[in-house]
């Protein structure tokens, strides 16, 4: 069991507990299974197997199979099952495992579950989760980023955290909240490191809010999940050279929160947005056309974005490197950026 | 089956074997499919040379070597050096081996690759060309709307198309039992309209003979068929998994059952082979490998100059 929810007694000073990634989430979602009983999981070896990556492990000794349904492989009737079954009063989240399968169940997503409080005016909403993992990581395999994919569509609210405080805070916001959640969890940073989690259970991080995780007023660096961590890096280096980064960790990536990085953009002038998943169409692209419009009196250069170049993710490890976000290619980007 | 067939059968089991282990000594992540040699090689036995293959992801390399592929470019591939077919950009056995007619498997998701394989039977249709397609699945996959739509599919268009299934009876942890609800995949197959048999799928010859009569109906023209072949996954779903969720019992029990210990016991009972010459043709199965993943090993790696940008349309952009 890796929730610790127990590692916090005494006499008032408390020590919140350090979690990954995967751990904090396994203890939002417990809390929220203890909290709520209209909480239940819907997905594929998520049961004695521990989930894929181990992303429900203990989940089965404390709660049974009656909250951790088992199916068979069938993404696109899980996400249409727990659709049905949020109308009828229950909560469900659904563990797809991987976010390659998506796509499988991309009918009942944009469709239906985007869809359903708009066409339905309002009348009724569908309180569903869609867990799922993404990202190039160390096991290497099941690499994709179609975020922007489903971003596209109105109606989907779309997370990914990069520490194990907001992963935590944000799965028990997607729990709570009444629209339909996809909530990406980065395979990279998955075990990488623990932080400190707060253990408080009524500690949310709200939906739609981005986290200002370094400040800097010469350029905004705007990104989400592991690339957070590499812009840090890269922020790190260029300090050195006497720039200063703001990085705007967003968090959720639609509807996303852009009065934080308008405000960031007033400030610096300038904007890079960089992200793991594809360039071309991606989150970023939305960024910069709406930054630009708005803040276009603000912006002291034309700004950019940095994604992968437009080829599917190769599987031999140099070439799938080759089409990441590095360090280096963020210093480059916003050399170029602040040269501009 | 004739004495010279059998022996060959069994080399090449012993070659899949082979590979199988040498590909789980490269990585913890291999999809293994030890004790399931018997299915993936005799359902391809009774091919024809054009005839397609899209076989079950696991054990599937031997299916590639046996169209063609050279053993070191497998190696080279999984070890991710140059210049293997596939250019570092699949990982196999999904990279496929064209040259030989085994489809890529491009998306690793199951299911689609189903009606993928009845859409080149469907060409075979078609054009009348006597051509056959096969492809395998697993007991999971046969859960998918994918499985019930191709299956339905086919049979109400008569394709040329034969489906095997290699139930190992686990889809990752999940047992057949717990989330199919029909009595068997044959059974399921028999109503959508197409001959099914189940058969022991770790008996060489007996899958030989089942799908040999499959490939044989769909290339007279007398629609799909479905042969089920029961077999057992002897590791986690990959090599590192533990798999704590299956009694050592029942693994030992089918480890008893192992595909190249029956089709040797049958070289030996009837066709008077020794277990001296069977041995030897093991061992020269595993040189073969071996060899070949040492000489893929001294080949250098991709580098981040070799990420190729173009070749995604027809045409530059």
């Amino acid at each position: 069991m890796s929730a610790r929810t127990e590692a916090v007694v005494g006499s008032g000073a408390t020590t919140p507990p350090a979690l990954t990634i995967r751990e904090a989430i396994i203890a939002g979602i417990t809390e929220e299974l203890h909290r709520d009983d209209r909480v239940l999981m819907i997905g594929q070896d998520i049961g004695a197997f521990g989930g894929p990556l181990h992303c429900t492990a203990g989940l089965l000794d404390a709660f049974g199979a009656e909250r951790l349904i088992e199916t068979p492989i069938c993404e696109s009737s899980m996400v249409s099952l727990a659709l049905g079954a949020a109308q009828m009063g229950l909560r469900p989240i659904v563990d797809v495992m991987f976010a390659d399968m998506l796509p499988l169940a991309a009918v009942p997503l944009v469709q239906i579950a985007g869809a359903w409080r708009w066409v339905t005016v309002g009348r009724s909403a569908l309180p569903v989760v869609i867990r799922t993992r993404g990202g190039d990581g160390p096991y290497r395999s099941h690499p994709q980023n179609y975020e922007a994919m489903f971003a596209h569509a109105p109606g989907l609210v779309i997370v990914q955290p990069s520490t194990p405080g907001d992963a935590k805070g944000l799965i028990k916001a997607a729990i709570r909240s009444d629209d339909p959640v996809i909530f990406m969890e980065n395979i990279f940073l998955y075990n990488a490191f623990r932080a400190a989690v707060p253990d408080d259970p009524d500690t949310i991080v709200p939906l739609g809010r981005a986290s200002v995780v370094r400040g800097g007023t010469d350029v905004t660096l705007v990104t989400y999940g592991r690339a957070v961590r590499t812009s840090l890096q890269a922020a790190a280096a260029l300090e050195r050279e006497g720039v200063e980064v703001e990085i705007v960790d967003l968090r959720t990536l639609s509807p996303w929160d852009e009065d934080t990085v308008a405000g960031s953009v007033a400030k610096s002038g300038r904007l890079l947005v960089v992200h793991e998943a594809w360039e071309c169409g991606g989150i970023g692209a939305e960024i910069v056309a709406r930054i630009g419009r708005r803040s276009w009196g603000d912006l002291q250069a034309p700004p950019a974005r940095l994604g992968a170049p437009a080829v599917p993710i190769p599987w031999a490890p140099p070439l799938r490197d080759a089409m990441l976000p590095t360090a280096d290619r963020v210093l480059a980007a916003v050399r170029s950026v602040l040269q501009a | 089956m004739e004495r010279a067939e059998v022996f060959e059968l069994y080399r090449v089991l012993a070659t899949a074997r082979a590979i199988e282990l040498e590909c789980a000594a490269v990585t913890g992540h291999w999809y293994s499919g030890v004790g399931e040699e018997a299915a993936s090689v005799g359902a391809f036995w009774a091919a024809a040379r054009d005839d397609v293959c899209c076989p079950h992801y696991r054990c599937a390399l031997v299916v590639h070597h046996l169209r063609g592929r050279p053993l070191e470019d497998i190696f080279a591939a999984l070890l991710s050096k140059r210049d293997a077919a596939s250019r570092g950009r699949h990982l196999p056995p999904f990279d496929g081996y064209p040259e030989g007619n085994v489809l890529p498997y491009v998306s690793v998701m199951l299911g689609p690759q189903l009606a993928v394989a009845a859409g080149a039977a469907l060409a075979f249709k078609h054009r009348g060309e006597p051509r056959v397609a096969i492809v395998g699945f697993g007991d999971g996959t046969a859960g998918t709307g994918d499985f019930h739509e191709t299956l339905n599919m086919s049979a109400s268009l008569s394709l040329p198309i034969v489906f095997y299934c290699q139930n190992n009876q686990f889809s990752i942890s999940t047992r057949p039992e717990r989330t199919l609800a029909g009595e068997s995949i044959a059974a399921w197959a028999e109503r959508y309209g197409m001959p099914a048999t189940r058969v022991d799928g770790n008996r060489a010859p007996e899958v030989v003979a089942a799908m040999r009569a499959a490939i044989t109906r769909a290339r007279d023209r007398g629609g799909p068929s479905c042969v089920e072949m029961i077999t057992y996954r002897r590791t986690g779903h990959f090599v590192a998994d533990p798999a704590h969720y299956r009694g050592a019992e029942e693994l030992a029990q089918w480890k008893q059952r192992d595909p190249l210990t029956l089709c040797g016991d049958h070289l030996c009972s009837r066709h008077g082979a020794s277990r001296d010459h069977l041995g030897g043709i093991a061992a020269a199965a595993e040189h073969a490998v071996r060899e070949a993943r040492r000489a893929a090993e001294q080949r250098p790696p991709w580098t981040a100059d070799d990420l190729d940008l173009g070749g995604v349309y027809e045409r530059a952009y």
